[in-house]
């Protein structure tokens, strides 16, 4: 077979087409960076002319060239923006030809619908007309195929002033002017009472203010975001201002950066001067977006952090007691965080002792123990590290002890028990230093283990008697961004 | 902030709490041999004078680890509430000692009360009956050994049984007095050794 030129370049033009028919509505290329996936729905014109609504031979298609150049001029506004990536209907995966999806599944069902209708099995056909507005809300092609729902509140609508439900059917005509407002029908076609109810449907949807959302509620909206990994929704709708003067509309549904479950809606009126009022429309919510790049992505670290716990303490130079003594008490303490890597800190101890195993601490007391000071941290997802440096205080309240056993069995009576076999250190001043770490447990709780040493260099008693005590605690805290 | 998983935490909450239950849980074998004890039979001391013809003894014993203190009270009868006669019925113990269930301690004999330094001291050496030696159904708990006057032979002393009567939790006040001349009379100037400043 011999082909000409022209046959040749025709076919391999043709190839790419021929072979991979799919590539027309393949996923947008891979970008190498962050960018906002936004989908872009059918604009609607809710410019409803009752008046009009019935036209004399055949019935005229919708007219929406304006609201596809609309759309179009939208369309290459977004994709001027690098980090946005325009997800058209078919790249939702609802377009695809799959006998199994929904949209097939509620196609036949509007089917089944009319053929019930025709039969005069009204009841039947109801509760299969209603199945599938159900069907399609739930799947979202409500949205994505608003002319097939529209197909199904009009034999919903009929069937209801069948049944003797004008009420009823007045809903469903209406909601079928909201998926496909623009629609015609045939002067004569339905009989004058089902005309009339159609007229008086499109009077009451062109005297009532158009729904702003395409899916009713936020939570179908957030429903939508997340089932078709999109950051945001972008609906134009054509409508008559209070002059009269044709506005278009454009609602922007996106997901908000702090909480993905929260949608946020941006509103954009303006004249409707013709395609290019999208696109401006487009450019002005642009100019604001959340795109990545104006997104601050720093990952944000808490700042102040907050802690209470139990706290264990022991002096490592006692020559007070022969065994030494126990403290438990409670702590609480702030550290914040001045800079990466550098904090400020503060704590406060409330030690109640134990019974040395000899007896030789005559009594049990108090002590308040309070530290400041600046410390080393390193604050990461899962926590935080730090150690600690600082001044530290120690009261302690009516400490008294004693190697005489006499003291401990009559502390009080001089005769037994001489003042200069007690001794009472009060106040102990020196350093401190600790190291320890915060594990969060959610986002802001943590728990706390904490070690330390303190050395004293100045003490109301000799400083030899109590010096070096060494704390443990743990405990639980909050950490505020 | 990426939590720590639960499961984790669970394990090691426990483990600290156990930690600190034993940590805080403290051995009181430091006061294992204090209480009143009192004598089984007349206890007689050779060549101290009020203890010759043989008399009743009562020992309050405090233990504070290696030390040990209390008051000695001597009594004419079996009963232990007439104090006895011509002589000081109260003493306090000195250089009380404890290595493990062997205890060692002092008193004044003051066989003329009130007393003077002169007075010779008697030496206790006792042992403390492990609480398993159950004697007649009394409390099992049982200091034996021997009361000797200082310079005494220790080996031909007669052993002398005492019974704890009350436990260190059921003293009272009362058992803590003892109005010693010695100690808080006339006689007290420099008699008592004490213990030294830490």
């Amino acid at each position: 077979m011999k082909l000409s030129i022209e046959a040749t370049i025709v076919m391999l033009a043709a190839f790419p087409v021929l072979v991979c028919p799919g590539a027309a509505f393949s996923e947008p290329e891979q970008r190498s960076w962050p960018v906002k996936r936004v989908v872009l729905i059918d604009a609607r014109d809710f410019r409803v002319n009752p008046d009009a609504l019935f036209v004399d031979g055949e019935a005229p298609s919708e007219d929406r060239s304006h609201l596809d150049a609309a759309a179009d001029s939208a369309r290459v506004t977004l994709a001027g923006e690098a980090e946005i990536e325009v997800v058209g209907v078919a790249g939702t995966g609802l377009a695809d030809e799959d006998p199994d999806s929904t949209e097939y599944v509620v196609r036949g069902m509007l089917h089944l619908g009319i053929e019930r209708y025709r039969d005069i099995r009204l009841v039947e056909a109801i509760s299969v007309l209603e199945g599938a507005i159900s069907l399609a809300r739930e799947s979202y092609v409500d949205v994505l195929m608003p002319a097939l729902v529209s197909d199904l509140y009009l034999f919903l609508g009929l069937c209801r002033l069948e049944t003797g439900d004008p009420d009823m059917a007045h809903i469903a005509l209406k909601n079928m002017f909201l998926y496909s407002p623009g629609r015609r029908f045939r002067s004569g076609w339905f009989p004058q009472t089902q005309e009339k109810a159609l007229r008086a449907a499109a009077l009451d949807f062109a005297q009532s203010p158009p729904r702003e959302n395409p899916l009713d509620t936020m939570d179908r909206v957030a429903g939508f975001l997340r089932r078709h990994r999109v950051d945001a929704l972008i609906y134009l709708y054509l409508w008559p201002g209070s002059d009269g003067s044709p506005l278009i509309e454009t609602r922007v549904f996106e997901r908000s950066l702090k909480d993905a479950e929260t949608i946020e809606i941006t509103r954009d009126s303006r004249l409707w001067t013709g395609p290019e009022a999208a696109s401006l429309a487009i450019s002005s919510w642009l100019a604001c977006a959340d795109i990545p790049s104006r997104t601050d992505t720093t990952r944000r670290l808490p700042r102040l952090f907050l802690n209470t716990g139990f706290s264990y303490s022991m002096f490592a130079a006692d020559n007070t007691t022969r065994t030494g003594f126990h403290n438990l008490g409670v702590a609480v303490g702030f550290a914040y965080q001045i800079q990466p890597g550098l904090d400020t800190f503060m704590k406060l101890n409330v030690f109640r002792t134990l019974e040395d195993s000899y007896g030789d601490l005559l009594d049990d007391f108090w002590s308040l123990r309070t530290s400041i000071g600046v410390g080393y941290s390193a604050v990461f997802s899962w926590g935080r590290v730090f150690t600690h440096f600082g001044l530290e205080m120690n009261y302690l309240s009516g400490f008294r002890s004693s190697t005489d056993p006499r003291c401990k069995l009559w502390p009080d009576d001089p005769d037994l028990c001489g003042s200069s076999d007690v001794s009472a250190p009060s106040f102990l001043f020196g350093a401190t230093g600790a190291v320890g770490v915060n594990v969060f447990v959610s986002r802001s709780v943590f728990v706390m283990v904490e070690v330390g040493l303190s050395g004293y260099f100045v003490a109301s008693e000799a400083l030899s008697d109590l010096n070096f005590p060494f704390e443990t605690g743990f405990g639980v805290g909050y950490a505020f961004f | 902030m990426r939590p720590v998983p639960a499961a984790i935490l669970r394990r090691l909450l426990p483990l600290l709490a156990g930690a600190l239950a034993v940590s805080a849980l403290s051995c009181d074998s430091s006061r294992l041999i204090s209480g009143v004890y009192r004598s089984e039979d007349s206890v007689y001391i050779r060549d101290v004078a009020g203890f010759s013809d043989g008399c009743w003894v009562e020992l309050m014993l405090a233990q504070f680890g290696p030390d040990l203190t209390g008051i000695v009270r001597v009594f004419d009868e079996d009963q232990f509430i007439v104090p006895a006669t011509g002589m000081c019925a109260c003493r306090y113990l000195e250089d009380g000692k404890v290595v493990d269930q062997d205890l060692s301690f002092a008193f004044r004999s003051n066989g003329d009360c009130p007393g003077s330094d002169q007075t010779p001291l008697v030496i206790a050496s006792f042992t403390f009956d492990k609480p398993d030696t159950v004697i007649d159904g009394g409390s099992g708990e049982y200091l034996t050994g021997t009361l000797v006057v200082e310079g005494g032979d220790r080996t031909t002393a007669s052993t002398i049984t005492l019974r704890r009567v009350r436990a260190w939790g059921d003293l009272s006040s009362d058992d803590l007095l003892c109005d010693d001349p010695l100690v808080h009379g006339e006689a007290a100037s420099g008699l008592v050794s004490r213990g030294t400043a830490e």
